[in-house]
């Protein structure tokens, strides 16, 4: 699979939404909506045409569920289908097929080649690829990925595992404790990431460890609200001499590698979530319209509608940006990490609105563990969590969409030979240049029917990056502490992104079949916009207008109580 | 006497098999409403040791029971019996040919389609005059839809017709038995009967039953299935069960109908003690006629069913069983 | 020995199906498509028989438009060895008997000794191109097999579900045309190993024209059986609710059950 070549010196890549916080819309990196390859599409149609069928017959998820167990016979059906090697290089085994390809299969392939085995994919070397990939595609080989410790969680850098080189035994020495790693019990390959000497400087760097190594164990399952068949478990290193053929890439640039798989294990998370979000709208659908209460099917009362039409645009949406985002990463010459993360947010999100609400739809039948809701509903909690908790995600996407803005300004800057210091009284050719950039630059070629939608899309880019730059020019290098204003401008960020990916598709569609083929699009599209664009209008506005101040007193109220206060009673 | 309408008569083992008097009363109909005479409508007799068969068909809606024996018939092979029905239908040329749509029924009436090289339409039921035509209805995409054909102006027009398309023939006539030669030898034929035998015992496939009879969680225990399976018996159908009744252990899994069991569409399904949650009703509302019987008049069950009681199945079931019997004589 | 599966591509059951703006046939806009459940069956006959080793090739054909390709490369990778896609517009409406007359001509010359297909379409459920093709083949013919067994290179014994669990066992001399039941064995699925070898075998399109057969005949436009309208069932509005003492009300539903359904 294409990479992007992040090697250190090279020009830096484009990215849409740093450009977008740049006060530039690069439309040509979205426009036309990105197609997925016809051949890689057939084979991806076929392999689930055949895992449904499959699955109807072999995989029980409530069963799962209940028992708590991934049934052999099911492990041993994923491998027969050749589920395990989708993404795996053909020359290896797999089916070579993009990360466009694998949702709405069980959670154990998402973690086996989502995040597990990638690594070796992406940074492994010839030998290791000859060695593990074709064991990994079979299904005989398992993989899991191995970041997290018990005090590093979103604070990954901050992991305590050690690899000490031993010249004498020319190995690794490792030891450490690994926690809550998916596949752990069944997994025969970690992707471990350990703290290493580089040329006297203390680095991460990443290590393939297989479970025959000495040292090397697993703790107990973990008991969880959901994923109940996945296995998840503690990783023990003790002294494991890992041989120096293991090291994956160059050392000390493991923390870099850990990140990147992340970046492509959070479009196929989202890629996931949006399967289950549509199962889901099919579901409450049926209900609605079968379920009759006061003498008709209760899919005709309007708040039942209200939330159909939320559950619909949202996974509409969702779908739109993990197309588009899995598109730019075929590409292979951009930087989609901010894409990623808004997609991983945005579709978790959906997904668990998308289930709380067909849980209410069925009603009490909806908290009934015969119906599969309340499953769906335990399932899904975990994925706006793991891979990056949302918080952690959308400081990220703020911090890396401000961070460019502030190399652009300090450019600006220098031009002016003015420090960045003083970038409040910059004088307004800066900001009169960026929103000039902005307003120029409309989306490309937009048919009649989205045009007043794609007028809003390119009016509150160009608010998202006059507010992001306000905001930076307010807190200069400060931001980073500014929690709420990263989440407003994140939250921002996600639904302009939603938005144009959804216009990017529509109008692709428009264009390819004609207004009417397009009906669905269009209609899904300005419903999302409408309530797309003023979300993004309130969140900043409240950038600047807003209440942090009684919210962090209230919570320090809280803290200061020890909780909600035993004498604030009525 | 010319023929109007002629039907393909079934039997085993020279028993006269019900559909028989369904396609006459089917042929009588049509005939009255096109004005034919009942004279002109024939039945058709394959087989050996069918005279007494031929006697009873030609004496209950048959003017004429062509009666086709022989060693090369003695057992149902399409082979042999696409021939003589093509015979029969050139000599006799009639406006119209019904087939029972029964596994011997949709088996021939293809062949002798192609042998003629006419249309025909299958699992019909109802044959209706529209726009000066034969219009015949019959459902689509598995239930979902009916579906109105029209076979165009080649004759003769054939059909296979559901059971239950039309109540069986049951006035008495004075119909005249006409032997004629099978026409096939042995040696043309390269089908070869060898015997009826039993399916495999035991095994549960309610997927493909004509006729299911369901207890829900409304029966209160295991040893309370015995009235299902009384009923079940004298209709000869099988025992369904809704979900907490597999659940509880009363019945196999195999026996639960419903999103999580099987989806059936017998012809006959009697749901007894069940109320009818949705995944119940999605397995099952693809069934021909629906009887519900449960306590709860609310119950939703009832919206599905054709026909419902409300009463205590303990009370009902075993009429019902009582008079399936009597009625089967 | 060579093989042919018939196969067709059928909108997925749990499609959304509406009926189209004439009210002839369902809408096809919305619809998801996949290989006919039947199908699935006689192609694992079919492939059962290869693993056995008396069966040389398995070749699948299906008649339809360009999105039919799909089913063909469901079987191929599901382990058939080559497939026939006959693609002509002039064939959309086509009636059973015409579409067997265009089976016949693009299996000229194949020498199949073993024709299978399922016993019906999940979309029109017809049920005729199997016995239709065998009458015009001038071979035999057997529908419904739940048993198939090859005697020797000549004859095939299958056993036919009747009603009531039997099962009419039948000798076919071969070449032989059966459609099966489903439940006769259990289907394999593809494996992403099969998908990806069935992207170098063939799929052979034909036309009309490459079977000198003329539109005008076997076209839909001659169609003899034509659909005059589709429409929803009629809705029952619930129960109609029996009331009185339990013999009379047992009585009525015996009346009404033998009426309805008559399996009594």
């Amino acid at each position: 699979m294409a990479r992007p070549a992040a090697a250190a010196g090279a020009a830096p890549l484009r990215s849409f939404m740093k450009s977008l916080f740049n006060g530039h819309l690069e439309a040509d990196l979205v426009f036309p909506y990105p197609r997925q390859d016809a051949e890689a599409k057939e084979t991806l149609g076929l392999l689930l045409e055949s895992f449904r069928g499959w699955a109807r017959q072999n995989l029980d998820g409530g069963a799962i569920d209940r028992s708590g167990q991934f049934p052999a016979h099911v492990v041993k059906g994923l491998k027969e289908l050749g589920m395990m090697g989708m993404t795996i290089p053909e020359e290896y085994g797999g089916a070579g097929l993009p990360i466009t390809s694998y949702c709405a299969t069980a959670t154990i392939v998402g973690a086996h080649l989502g995040i597990g085995s990638k690594g070796v994919v992406l940074y492994g070397s010839a030998e290791q690829k000859k060695r593990f990939l074709p064991a990994v595609a079979r299904g005989d080989l398992l993989a899991a990925y191995a970041l997290t410790e018990p005090t590093s969680g979103s604070d990954a850098a901050s992991l305590k595992t050690r690899a000490v080189w031993d010249a004498a035994r020319q190995v690794w020495v490792m030891s450490g404790g690994k926690r809550y790693i998916t596949n752990g019990g069944v997994a025969g390959l970690f992707t471990v990431f350990a703290r290493t000497e580089v040329d006297g400087k203390d680095r991460i760097s990443a290590f393939i460890v297989t479970r025959d190594l000495p040292g090397v164990s697993t703790g107990k399952e973990e008991e969880k609200l959901g994923l109940k068949g996945s296995s998840t478990t503690d990783l023990y290193l003790e002294k494991v001499p890992v041989p120096k053929e293991n090291l994956l890439g160059e050392p000390g640039r493991g923390f870099k590698y850990a990140m990147e798989i992340l970046n492509d294990g959070r479009v196929s998370l989202a890629a996931g979530t949006v399967g289950g979000a549509k199962e889901m709208i099919d579901q409450a659908v049926k209900y609605a319209r079968e379920r009759r209460q006061f003498e008709r099917p209760i899919a005709e009362f309007e708040m039942i509608r209200g939330k159909i039409a939320e559950m619909m645009t949202g996974t509409y949406a969702a779908e739109s940006m993990v197309y588009l985002t899995t598109g730019l990463a075929e590409r292979g010459d951009v930087d989609y990490s901010i894409e990623s993360a808004l997609s991983k947010i945005f579709s978790s999100e959906n997904a668990w609105r998308v289930i709380n609400h067909a849980v209410q739809i069925a009603g009490g039948n909806g908290f009934i563990k015969e119906y599969p809701y309340e499953r769906y509903l335990r399932d899904c909690r975990i994925n706006m969590i793991f891979e990056g908790t949302n918080e952690i995600l959308r400081l990220f996407v703020t911090l890396a969409g401000v961070h460019t803005l502030g190399e652009e300004l300090k450019k600006v800057g220098r031009a002016l030979k003015d420090p960045i210091s003083q970038i409040g009284v910059l004088s307004e050719f800066a900001v009169k240049k960026i929103r000039q950039a902005v307003s120029d630059e409309q989306l490309p070629d937009i048919q009649p029917p989205l045009a007043k939608t794609a007028a809003r899309a390119a009016h509150y880019a160009e608010a998202l990056s006059v507010t992001a730059e306000k905001a930076l020019r307010a807190h200069g290098k400060g931001i980073v502490e500014r929690e709420f204003v990263q989440e407003r401008l994140a939250e921002a960020a996600g639904d302009l992104y939603a938005l144009i990916a959804c216009l990017a598709r529509a109008n692709d569609r428009i264009r390819k079949e004609g207004a009417e083929a397009a009906r669905r699009d269009i209609l899904l599209t300005r419903t999302f916009g409408n309530a797309a664009w003023r979300r993004i209008r309130r969140w900043l506005y409240q950038v600047e207008k807003n209440q942090d101040d009684n919210l962090a007193k209230v919570s320090d109220l809280a803290y200061e109580q020890g909780g909600y206060g035993a004498d604030l009673v009525p | 006497m010319p023929c109007k309408v002629l039907v393909l008569a079934e039997h085993e083992g020279g028993a006269v098999a019900g559909i028989t008097y369904e396609l006459l009363g089917m042929a009588h109909r049509v005939a009255g409403e096109m004005g034919w005479a009942p004279a002109e409508i024939k039945a058709l007799l394959i087989g050996s040791g069918i005279a007494g068969a031929a006697a009873e068909i030609a004496a209950r809606g048959a003017a004429e029971v062509i009666v086709a024996e022989g060693p090369a018939v003695q057992g149902y092979t399409g082979d042999a019996w696409h021939r003589v029905v093509e015979a029969v239908a050139k000599s006799e040329s009639p406006e119209m040919v019904l087939f029972g749509h029964t596994p011997n029924g949709w088996d021939v009436a293809p062949l002798v389609a192609a042998g003629l090289g006419v249309p025909l339409a299958t699992e019909c039921s109802a044959i209706a005059r529209e726009s000066g035509a034969f219009r015949f209805s019959r459902k689509a995409f598995n239930g979902k839809f009916v579906q109105v054909i029209d076979l165009g102006t080649a004759r003769p027009l054939l059909a296979t017709m559901q059971k239950g398309a039309a109540p069986a023939f049951s006035a008495a006539t004075r119909g005249r038995v006409r032997p004629v030669p099978a026409g096939v030898g042995e040696a043309d034929l390269r089908a070869r009967f060898v015997e009826i035998k039993k399916g495999q015992a035991g095994a549960v496939d309610l997927t493909q039953a004509a006729i299911i009879v369901s207890g829900g969680r409304g029966l209160g225990g295991a040893d309370k299935f015995a009235v299902i399976r009384d009923l079940a018996q004298a209709l000869g159908g099988q025992v369904g069960a809704s979900r907490p009744v597999t659940d509880m252990g009363w019945l196999p899994h195999e026996h639960q109908v419903g999103s999580s069991g099987v989806t059936v569409s017998p012809k006959l399904y009697i749901a007894c003690g069940i109320s009818g949650a949705i995944q119940h009703i999605v397995g099952m509302r693809g069934s021909g006629y629906i009887v519900a019987i449960n306590k709860d008049a609310e119950a939703p069950i009832f919206g599905v069913a054709d026909v419902g009681v409300v009463g205590d199945l303990f009370e009902i079931v075993p009429a019902l069983t009582k008079a399936v019997k009597e009625a089967k004589g | 020995m060579k093989s042919l599966v018939l196969v067709k591509q059928v909108p997925s059951a749990d499609s959304p199906f509406r009926l189209n703006s004439s009210g002839t046939w369902i809408e096809e806009g919305n619809l998801t498509f996949g290989l006919n459940d039947y199908d699935r069956y006689a192609l694992e006959a079919l492939l059962k028989l290869k693993d056995a080793g008396k069966v040389a090739e398995v070749v699948a054909l299906t008649v339809g438009p360009e999105r039919a390709a799909t089913v063909l490369r469901t079987c191929l990778a599901t382990g058939a060895d080559r497939a026939i896609h006959v693609k002509d517009a002039a064939l959309e409406g086509s009636d059973p008997l015409s579409l067997a007359k265009v089976i016949k001509a693009a299996i000229q010359g194949e020498g199949f000794s073993l024709i299978m297909a399922g016993l019906q379409a999940d979309d029109d459920n017809y049920g005729q191109i199997g016995p239709l093709l065998a009458r015009l083949l001038d071979r035999p013919s057997a529908t419904a097999a739940m048993g198939l067994e090859l005697r020797d290179g000549t004859t095939v014994r299958v056993e036919r579900e009747m009603e009531n669990n039997r099962l009419l066992v039948v000798d076919l001399t071969l070449p032989a045309v059966i459609t099966v039941q489903t439940g006769i064995n259990e289907p394999r699925y593809a494996s992403l190993k099969g998908i990806m070898a069935a992207k170098k075998k063939e799929i052979r399109t034909v036309a009309l024209k490459d079977l000198g057969l003329d539109a005008a005949e076997v076209g839909g436009r001659a169609a003899r059986l034509r659909t005059v309208r589709l429409a929803s069932p009629p809705k029952g509005k619930g129960a109609e609710i029996l009331k009185g003492p339990a013999d009379e009300i047992a009585r009525e539903l015996v009346k009404r059950i033998r009426e309805k359904t008559g399996v009594i």
